[in-house]
């Protein structure tokens, strides 16, 4: 097989089997929040008129890294953002709820589910940390890693 | 040679991919990609040379975690919702998606990272839409820049997608 057809199967096979999750947490977060299971997802198109992305990150080994971020703290923009983490190296800080970041201890194989600022806007429910710079991730002197 | 071939591709200056700077700043990494005082990762000396190692556990706080195959649905609706309003994130573990997929996508996408510069830079982005091999956000010349290197891809909308920017890999690629 050639390497472009099964790098498109694998991204096209993931994309598609994160995007069935992704669906399936919003309908558990709709009706955890008290709306129509279906609400939520219909608040950004339906099924298959969602947009979705993927973003493959690479955080090369850095001799400061208590200088820099591999990415500066930010909101996710959007819904729903379902990030998988290395495995062996961690990377990723969130803001707890008392305000003071925290390195996450991912848990093999998990995704890390992070809500976007748009769940507030359309759920009109007050989530926390949406509003605020809430994730960033830190990068290692001897470790190259890399998230999907 | 290796890292500025797209500088005209609507970048207001040549792109330096970090993989590049990594390999060549020695001790000392560029003015661009200091952050101020107030907006550094405050890592424990442990943290960032070694102590990141995943499975270090620490007994820290962490984000909660939720079993997205348990049978009471009800409970898991409230478990998300509960970790959504008060953290905003979670730990989503049993998801279904199957470990040799992930293990498939990661392998795939480090072989796109570790090919030759030459042909990383076929993909190279811009900022028209972001599709491709990218090392930056925004235009802004002379601005402030992260540690890391991206591929970025429109999945839905179907009419956004466009296969022309998906990377081949090398055929030895598992």
């Amino acid at each position: 097989m050639h390497g472009r057809r099964r790098c498109r199967g694998t991204t096209e096979e993931y994309g598609e089997e994160v995007l069935q999750l992704c669906r399936r947490v919003m309908r558990l977060l709709s009706s955890g929040l008290g709306l129509e299971a279906g609400r939520l997802q219909a608040a950004f198109g339906g099924e298959g008129g969602e947009g979705a992305c993927l973003r493959v990150n690479l955080y090369p080994r850095c001799p400061q890294p208590e200088l820099t971020l591999g990415v500066a703290g930010h909101s996710d923009p959007g819904g729903m953002t379902m990030l998988l983490v290395d495995d062996h190296v961690k990377g990723l800080q969130v803001r707890s709820p008392d305000g003071q970041w925290i390195i996450v201890d991912p848990v093999p194989d998990a995704f890390i589910v992070n809500v976007g600022d748009q769940i507030q806007v359309r759920s009109h429910i007050d989530i926390y940390t949406t509003t605020i710079f809430n994730s960033r991730t830190y990068v290692h002197v001897t470790y190259t890693y890399m998230s999907l | 040679m290796t890292s500025c071939f797209n500088g005209g591709a609507g970048w207001p200056e040549p792109v330096v991919r970090v993989q590049h700077v990594s390999d060549t700043c020695g001790d000392t990494i560029p003015e661009r990609y200091v952050k101020p005082p107030s907006e550094r990762p405050c890592l424990s000396p442990a943290a960032a040379s070694s102590g990141g190692v995943g499975g270090g556990g620490g007994g820290g706080p962490n984000i909660p975690v939720v079993d997205l195959s348990m049978l009471d649905v009800d409970a898991t609706s409230r478990a998300v919702a509960a970790a959504c309003r008060e953290w905003g994130f979670f730990q989503a573990v049993n998801h279904g998606v199957r470990p040799e997929l992930l293990r498939s996508a990661r392998a795939a996408w480090r072989g796109f990272f570790r090919q030759p510069a030459v042909v990383r830079e076929r993909y190279a982005n811009s900022p028209a839409t972001y599709e491709g091999y990218g090392s930056r956000l925004g235009t802004a010349k002379g601005g402030p820049l992260d540690w890391g290197d991206y591929y970025f891809l429109h999945l839905l909308p179907a009419s956004l997608k466009s296969h022309e920017k998906w990377p081949s890999l090398p055929s030895s690629l598992r």
